[in-house]
């Protein structure tokens, strides 16, 4: 199963290398290999229909518990043999529809990567490895929309495709981790027998949300569903088989695959009811106002996801039957469709269907392919179509709760989607044929044959519906609610309210596409309604927060490093203050202290002055002249506490920065006013607060015990071990001897560095500019 | 002491000894064939990236001051290969604007030098040794970030990037002194055993913590990270970007796990704020970035928002989350500074806008820059993925349920700014792109290896159950 779902992604690889001697006629052949798997796929049929599940597991990464599992019951076979099977006509279609383009190759590279990604998809048992897949098809699907990318149009829309999908990717990821730590596993077999607990646990809604974001971005349900009609500017291959087949059916794949987990509760069933319907509702409306026949295919699509995703949340036995039968009627109709499209574009030149007409009398095989699509997608008998609607329209009848409601909606919604169907597979074909298309010439076989194919296909399945009643049909349902064994399929179930509503849906639709024919004027009116539609506002919201992000940006990060040091201290200040006032009780013993000295305190009056002579001054030489008296005198102020060493270290550190001070100051421009009286206000309080906080910790330091008994240990071991009396220099020359020696070479590399300065003449053609 | 057991420094003593070879080197090649000191740097740091891979024991040097074991052996190695595909991007930059200023040498030895702090720094066992690593690593780079004297914006990196870092080690080093102040001592294992968390010791550790979190540039440590990207040569902003941040990082993580963990009531609730703050401020920055260098600042600076979620938790999984993260990051980043300075070396454009219609004249360079972006947004399947992936599972599994749900919103912004630069090379059109050009060898070979190691790092697991192993040598 694993070479099945790779064999897409290693004849991409093949076509990165071989792609240049893969061009024109030759593509066709690249054809068997989604035919082949089709087959393949095929095989399995009997064994899955007899209820067996197949299941695969390769180890991945074993100590996260992600494997590559792969499971396949009735809905992946359902959704492998739409895949190969559509995907092998699309692969034959293409080698023509764009036979002599110059990235024919990388054409095909991307559609078998998309398709090795959706096998992927519907097969994973891991839900892991199935956002993999799903992110897979996303990416390929971006460059499957973008393929035309001379067109603006085409570039901006493969974007908007890849930003809402890719969007809805990672509510998957959330959504897949969420479940993972709930269930404790990412498998989703191992997950059904955890129905209940899942069910019940606090983070239920909260997975559930993701799952449903993830699904409603990729099947274009509302508000999300802009980007598929925006998607239709790319080649009408990648149409039929993304957009229409394949790729917006894995969010309700999804759906389906989540069911038996975490459906069956009121927050499922009602969200799932209500989306749906408002989708198949608001753009079958839609349909009716588009001219460019791609427009209105696509619409009917997200219509057609949104009954898919209304039946199943009704979560009735008849529903998910109703949804299995649903999808391959759609497939067949709605590719046919699609691929006629692009047949009349290609041949005629457009695709708008006020002027299209008569093209029966040129190109009659596809005339035949587009009425019987259309027939199939109306629901007249004896079509598979037929037999969809009336199982739709049957567990619509037996749902609970407002029925009215929910028959109404659905009744209406395919009365509209009747009315789509004729106008994009009987209106360009009837009538008279105009002047200019009397030169629209027939295309080659490999494009007609494949929509003929399929729309054959929707008329026998129609008829003998047994074919696919046992082998597909069922097994989907047994997925799904683990009892299908009381299903038959049936053109004719007796005279009763279905069948009325049938005969209602079908004159009403008819008369509707008698009497109102697509204008421009319509599309017009509606297009008023733009900038209240979920794309707009989502655009204005993408830039608002754009210009918060600038603002932000501006304020913060104004390339002053004196403003990121305020920030900074400011963040350490809060911090430390915080953590510093809420624990801490400050007591200072001061009888443990040693006396004030009159010397130690004229030390810190002259310190104290220097630091505010510093701060104050305007001249660059007397701060440092300053810093240098604060520097000695906290050197004074280690001799007073029997520290000389550090005196001394701390006494030629200090020159040689003030010295170095001098000479980098020395070159600067004349001392620049740059902050007014608030901001030294301002930065005033901040460094009187730091600097407060600074000496409170240093105090803090004093009242905590200290366990150091270093000092112990040299005083008692100065004359044992080094014989010398004077501990201080037991320590420089014994003790710590190498670091008086490294210490020293520090000196002596500094004052190399101060020497290097003092000579240093810039000449003016080394100056920056 | 026996003398064989400081072959346990050979890291550190085979880097000195190509820096000082270097430093020789310089006095010695005529100045007309200044140019194969560069190829001699690159040769020799290759062989030592090469023999850095033979197993090295695990034990502790000069009374437990310098240590080694597996997991620092190999994340050393992790570092050398970043450094060295590094300096194959860097080559002929260094080669046709460096050695004309005779400074070419100067280069390699400074980041060599800076290299070998990083080295001293995560081979640490006590502060001493690790403060003088901080240095050694941090001061170098500060003169590599002002190496390009005759541009204004490189002295300000320059001088931006040390006044900020003689902040930042300044204040750890005050919360080193005051970690020292309770604990009595400065070795790590000393510490561990005597620290508990009373006030001083909080005190201590969040003061050093923001000195780290300036090197991995943390919010609010982050300000000098876009200047400095921008300013500085490319090479130096990668290098800082990935190198030096990966570096700190695991030392960081090092300590947080082993010494500090006695404080983890205190840290945890720090680093979840400062993960949502730094990830939250990085992408929203990003957004309007229009310099490629700032852009790709910005995103590092989310990038290390993200790897906080591994820091948090304090495991085995942790751990091993994050130093496999680390590595997918470096070779992904570089990929991307790969990209950027090969174009600014050839035509000195670095706008997101000159890139667009790059697909059109240069489509293998816009395919690495596609590869790398996907990594750094972590979309599968490429290495980047499994990067984040790991890191949320690693957080989750803790309970950080909220902050990994925060950190996937995340992920869905930043890849909005991703995108942008994919539509500007792959959608967009330009009266006048970047002309075709093809890279001369060492720049292949630098971006070849990093290609390799996005694509190839996600898909085979052994290797991050190898880490995970070696992982638990902290966590126990």
């Amino acid at each position: 199963m694993l070479t099945a779902i790779l064999l897409g992604f290693l004849f991409a690889l093949f076509l990165v290398f071989a792609g240049k001697f893969f061009k024109g006629k030759l593509a066709v052949v690249s054809s068997i290999i989604p035919l082949s798997l089709f087959i393949y796929f095929a095989s399995f049929i009997p064994r899955i229909s007899s209820g067996e599940v197949i299941r695969r597991t390769y180890e991945w990464v074993p100590s996260f518990g992600v494997n590559l599992g792969f499971s396949l019951d009735g809905l992946s076979l359902l959704f492998s043999l739409m895949i190969t099977g559509i995907g092998f006509l699309v692969y034959v279609y293409t080698s023509t529809y764009l036979k002599n383009h110059q990235y024919l190759d990388r054409f095909y590279a991307y559609l078998s990567v998309f398709m090795g990604a959706m096998l992927g998809l519907v097969l994973s048992d891991n839900i892991i490895s199935m956002f993999v897949f799903w992110e897979l098809t996303s990416i390929s699907s971006f460059f499957l929309i973008g393929f035309n990318n001379t067109s603006e149009a085409s570039r901006k829309s493969a974007l908007t495709a890849l930003g809402i999908t890719g969007f809805g990717g990672f509510s998957l990821l959330a959504g897949a981790l969420l479940l993972g730590s709930m269930a404790g596993t990412y498998s989703i077999t191992e997950m059904l027998s955890m129905k209940e607990a899942l069910a019940g646990h606090e983070f239920y809604i909260l997975a559930v949300i993701f799952i449903f974001g993830a699904a409603f971005t990729k099947s274009a349900q509302f508000p999300f569903h802009f980007w598929l009609p925006g998607a239709m500017k790319a080649p009408t291959p990648v149409s039929t088989y993304l957009h229409s087949a394949t790729m917006v059916k894995a969010g309700v794949y999804l759906l389906m695959r989540f069911t038996p987990v975490l459906g069956d509760t009121n927050f499922w069933n009602t969200t799932l009811i209500s989306v749906g319907a408002i989708t198949m509702l608001y753009s079958a409306v839609h349909t009716l106002f588009r001219t460019d026949l791609k427009g209105v295919l696509a619409y009917s699509t997200i219509s057609a996801l949104g009954i898919l995703v209304f039946l199943i949340g009704l979560g009735s036995q008849g529903a998910f039957l109703a949804a299995a039968v649903f999808i391959i009627v759609h497939a067949l109709y709605k590719a046919t469709l699609f691929l006629v499209t692009g047949v009349i574009d290609l041949q005629s030149g457009t695709r708008n269907v006020t002027v299209l007409a008569g093209l029966r009398k040129v190109m009659m095989p596809v005339a035949v392919a587009g009425i019987l699509a259309a027939i199939s997608s109306a629901g007249i008998p004896p079509s598979i179509g037929f037999l969809g609607k009336e199982l739709t329209y049957e567990a619509s009848t037996h749902s609970t709760g407002l029925v009215i409601v929910i028959v109404a909606a659905i009744v209406l919604t395919k009365i509209l989607l009747l009315y789509a169907g004729f106008v994009a597979g009987i209106k360009p074909f009837t009538g008279k044929l105009p002047e200019k298309f009397s030169e629209v010439k027939m295309p080659g076989p490999l494009m007609w044959v494949p929509p003929l194919l399929l729309a054959i296909l929707g008329i026998v399945f129609g008829i003998f519906p047994a074919l696919i009643e046992s082998s597909l049909v069922k097994p989907v349902v047994t997925a799904l609610s683990k009892d299908a064994s009381d299903i038959h399929l049936a053109l004719w179930h007796g005279f009763n309210t279905v069948l009325i509503l049938s005969i209602i849906t079908i004159v009403v639709g008819i008369l509707l596409y008698l009497f109102l024919k697509p204008s421009e004027k319509l599309e017009n009116r509606i297009g008023k309604l733009e900038p209240v539609s979920p794309e707009s506002i989502l655009k204005k919201l993408t830039y608002f927060f754009a210009v918060f992000s600038k603002f932000w940006t501006n304020v913060f990060q104004n390339g002053y490093l004196r403003n990121y040091v305020t920030t900074i201290v400011l963040f350490l200040v809060i911090l430390v203050g915080y953590i510093f006032i809420g624990n801490s009780r400050l007591v200072i013993d001061h009888t443990q202290l040693s006396q004030i000295t009159a010397y130690e305190l004229a030390v810190t009056i002259i310190l104290i002055g220097g630091v505010f002579y510093t701060v104050f001054t305007r001249s660059r030489i007397g701060a440092v002249a300053a810093m240098g008296v604060v520097g000695l005198a906290i050197c004074l102020l280690f001799v007073f506490y029997s520290a000389p060493d550090l005196a001394m270290t701390q006494f030629s550190i200090d020159t040689l920065t003030v010295i170095l001070f001098v000479l980098v100051l020395y070159r600067l421009p004349k001392y620049l006013v740059l902050s007014d009286y608030k901001m030294r206000i301002r930065d005033g309080i901040l460094s009187l607060t730091f600097g407060g906080l600074i000496s409170l910790l240093a105090l803090q330091v004093l009242a905590e015990p200290v366990n150091s008994d270093i000092g112990d240990f040299y005083a008692k071991n100065a004359y044992l071990m080094a014989h010398g009396k004077n501990v201080v220099n037991v320590i420089l020359v014994d003790f710590r001897g190498t670091d008086t020696l490294i210490e020293i070479s520090v000196l002596a590399i500094a004052a190399i560095g101060v020497y290097g300065l003092l000579k240093l003449r810039v000449k003016s053609s080394d100056r920056p500019n | 002491m026996e003398l064989s057991s400081f072959f346990l420094m050979r890291h550190e003593m085979a880097l000195l000894a190509i820096a000082l070879i270097l430093i020789i080197a310089e006095i010695f090649i005529p100045k007309q064939k200044k140019s194969s000191a560069v190829h001699l740097a690159i040769f020799l740091f290759g062989i030592h990236t090469a023999l850095g891979f033979f197993p090295l024991e695990e034990n502790s040097l000069f009374g437990g001051m310098f240590r080694t074991n597996s997991l620092i052996h190999f994340f050393k190695n992790v570092l050398n290969i970043g450094v060295f595909i590094l300096l194959l991007q860097s080559a002929d930059w260094i080669q046709e604007k460096i050695v004309k200023l005779n400074r070419g040498t100067e280069f390699f030895i400074l980041l060599f030098f800076s290299l070998l702090g990083m080295y001293f720094m995560i081979s640490a066992g006590d502060f001493l040794m690790f403060y003088v690593g901080l240095e050694l690593s941090t001061i170098p780079v500060a003169a590599l970030a002002a190496f390009e004297l005759m541009k204004r914006r490189s002295s300000e990196a320059g001088i931006k990037l040390i006044l900020s870092a003689a902040l930042a080690s300044g204040v750890s080093l005050f919360g080193i002194s005051m970690l020292y102040a309770t604990s009595g001592s400065i070795y790590f294992d000393d510490i561990l055993v005597a620290i508990s968390p009373n006030n001083l010791t909080i005190l201590g550790f969040i003061l050093f913590f923001a000195g780290m979190a300036f090197k991995i540039s943390l919010v609010p440590f982050h300000f000098w990270t876009a200047d400095v990207y921008e300013g500085a040569p490319i090479s130096v902003a990668s290098y800082l970007s990935v190198i030096s941040k990966g570096a700190a990082v695991f030392i960081l993580m090092i300590l947080m796990f082993t010494v500090l963990k006695p404080l983890m009531e205190v840290w945890e609730n720090m680093i979840y704020v400062v993960a949502l703050a730094t990830m939250f401020v990085g992408n929203l920055f990003a957004l309007r970035q229009q310099n490629m260098k700032r852009f790709l600042a910005f995103s590092s600076i989310a990038q290390a928002g993200f790897i906080l979620l591994g820091l948090i938790t304090g495991t085995q999984l942790g751990t091993a989350s994050v130093v496999y993260f680390v590595m997918i990051y470096i070779f992904s980043n570089l990929a991307a500074f790969g990209v950027v300075q090969a174009i600014s070396l050839k035509t000195g454009k670095e706008n997101i806008d000159d890139y667009n219609g790059l697909y059109r004249t240069n489509p293998r360079l816009s395919l690495i820059m596609l590869l790398a972006l996907f990594s750094l947004a972590g979309i599968p399947p490429v290495a980047g993925f499994f990067g984040k992936f790991f890191l949320y599972t690693a957080a989750a599994r803790e309970g950080y349920y909220l902050l990994v749900f925060l950190a996937v919103v995340n992920v869905t912004i930043s890849l909005y700014y991703y995108l942008l630069v994919v539509r500007a090379m792959f959608l967009r059109q330009s009266e006048n792109p970047i002309p075709f050009f093809n890279n001369k060898l060492y720049m292949r070979l630098g971006l070849g290896i990093t290609v390799i190691g996005i694509l190839v790092l996600g898909i085979y697991s052994p290797l991050y159950d190898y880490i995970y192993e070696l992982s638990a040598a902290f966590n126990h």
